[in-house]
């Protein structure tokens, strides 16, 4: 079992009606692996959730998770989600909901070690309807990782909360990851991307644009960012200097996109324009708005 | 799958309003009719026990078929989906379901019962009682499925309206609010093969001393199993389909 991958889309399709949701997904997650799924709404990531965690068949194409159907696997215990939209039972304690999840499952995590990581303690005897927004993520969250599922989906987990709880939720994410599970969550934050993936596949009309390590694909892109202080001389001229791309003045500094910024950077030198040099690499941000831009573009032609 | 069920339990024992409303409506309708066809003597205790047999089955029915109601909330807001990537298999989830739907049918047999020894004079040795009882509340199982199957099958606005109508003419029919006896000849054929005739005609036979007939108990099981393998493919399709 060990060697076999964790999931594996295989030219899935899905359409609602005559749109296309996704199209030909090939897609395969080793065992281990954080996998962010980044797109915008509407980009197909619910949907190849839903495909992927057995809610949704696909048209054509099939999906694997550890080498079996998303039902055998559900039904091995191996899977924990935490969905987009899902309100939590009324009626029921936090500690009754997260008692009857943990009887599902083989191995479940000790009450103790859950409440604490999901930061739950204090709430254990509270009714889930009388939750707060980030209370109730919490523990949806507890509820996906109380049978220490081998494979963590979380669909959006962040998109209510503040930016405090967004921070202990990840640290929490990553605390689970760490135990060398293989987690899959989408989002549109590109900076939650960033920080807690291990991979990012960057998803836009059913499709997947890129797929690589966060610097891969900030690299991808390639477009570094070389600041200077604008030359007494004025700017005219910049924009024919070698990589430059795009000239943008802010203030007394003007910024040059550039393709190879050590050529950029030489060529400032050699005309005696350094002054008060700033060189950033590409944010992931600018990468996936590149990315995501052009295949609305591609897709608009 | 008793983890299910005793969460199911719980959040049934937490809706008080769910509960009184099943017990409130057959008992009313058990006093009244009892005293609208008054008659007296052996006439009138028989007429106690018929009604009394045929309000509790009534109130259990409701409140079985009711049950299903439930479901339709999990479906809208998401919790099915949540339960289908459990380990939880579908003939579990509709089982545990099934006999919370029969529990909460449980309530409105007893207060019924209570008020026809109490009140309107029903007398029975014990192990009628008991018999009568039993019998009434293991007999609800297949309208607990049938609500089930209503709650994953139908749209989330109409189940509603169509569990009332089920239970309306599934109770009319089985000649729950007036005798079958009375019905026109083609009415009572039909009336015999719906379940919630022999449903409560078996706890009758017992109530009057007498065995039950085994067509009825025959046509009871075979809705239990019509009604249980809806459910689970009802729950099975509702699961899929609730993205």
């Amino acid at each position: 079992m060990q060697n076999t991958d964790a999931v594996r889309f295989c030219s899935a399709c899905f359409h609602y009606g005559p749109v296309r949701a996704v199209s030909d997904l090939d897609l395969t997650i080793p065992c281990g692996q954080t996998v962010a799924l980044l797109g915008p709404n509407g980009a197909g990531k619910s949907t190849s959730i839903a495909m992927l965690l057995g809610l949704l068949a696909p048209d054509s194409g099939r999906v694997e998770l550890f080498g079996t159907t998303p039902d055998r696997a559900s039904a091995a215990g191996r899977i924990g989600a935490m969905l987009q939209e899902t309100q939590l039972l009324p009626r029921v304690t936090v500690a009754e909901l997260l008692a009857f999840v943990r009887g599902l499952y083989p191995d479940p995590m000790p009450t103790d070690e859950l409440l604490r990581l999901a930061d739950l303690t204090e709430l254990a005897d509270r009714r889930l309807e009388k939750l707060s927004g980030g209370q109730s993520q919490r523990v949806k969250f507890a509820a996906a990782i109380a049978g220490r599922p081998d494979l963590l989906v979380l669909d959006e987990p962040t998109a209510a909360m503040d930016v405090e709880s967004r921070h202990d939720f990840w640290r929490a994410m990553r605390r689970y990851a760490g135990t060398g599970r293989t987690v899959l969550f989408s989002t549109h934050y590109v900076e939650e991307a960033d920080e807690s993936a291990d991979r990012v596949v960057v998803i836009a009309g059913g499709r997947i644009i890129a797929d690589g390590t966060p610097a891969a694909i900030r690299r991808s892109v390639g477009v570094s960012s070389v600041g200077v202080a604008v030359p007494r001389g004025g700017t005219a001229g910049l924009d024919r200097l070698p990589a430059v791309t795009a000239v943008e003045i802010r203030g007394d500094r003007v910024y040059l996109a550039s393709d190879d910024a050590d050529a950029t950077v030489l060529a400032l030198a050699q005309a005696g324009l350094l002054r008060d040099l700033e060189v950033r690499g590409a944010r992931l941000e600018d990468a996936y708005l590149a990315l995501t831009t052009d295949s609305l573009e591609g897709a608009a032609a | 799958m008793t983890g299910y069920l005793t969460l199911e339990i719980r959040r049934l024992l937490r809706s008080p309003g769910y509960l009184m409303g099943a017990l409130a409506m057959p008992l009313v309708m058990y006093l009244v009719i009892t005293n609208l066809y008054g008659g007296s003597g052996p006439e009138r205790h028989q007429t106690a026990i018929y009604l009394m047999v045929s309000m509790a089955g009534f109130g259990a029915i409701g409140a079985a078929l009711t049950n299903g109601m439930s479901v339709v909330a999990d479906r809208s807001n998401g919790w099915l989906r949540q339960l289908r990537i459990t380990p939880l298999d579908a003939r579990r989830v509709v089982i545990a379901r099934g006999l919370t739907g029969m529990l909460a049918g449980l309530p409105g047999i007893l207060a019924v019962c209570g008020l026809g020894g109490a009140v309107n004079g029903v007398s029975m040795p014990l192990t009628h009682w008991v018999a009568v009882i039993g019998l009434l509340w293991l007999g609800v199982a297949p309208f607990a499925l049938l609500g089930l199957a209503v709650g994953y099958l139908v749209s989330v606005p109409a189940a509603q309206p169509v569990t009332m109508l089920l239970n309306i003419s599934l109770s009319i029919l089985g000649g729950l609010w007036m005798p079958a006896t009375a019905f026109p000849h083609t009415l009572r054929t039909i009336s015999h093969l719906v379940p919630t005739f022999g449903y409560a005609n078996i706890s009758r036979q017992i109530a009057f001393d007498a065995a039950p007939h085994l067509t009825d108990v025959a046509v009871l099981a075979g809705w239990l199993v019509v009604f249980t393998g809806l459910a689970v493919l009802a729950y099975r399709r509702a699961g899929r389909r609730a993205v």
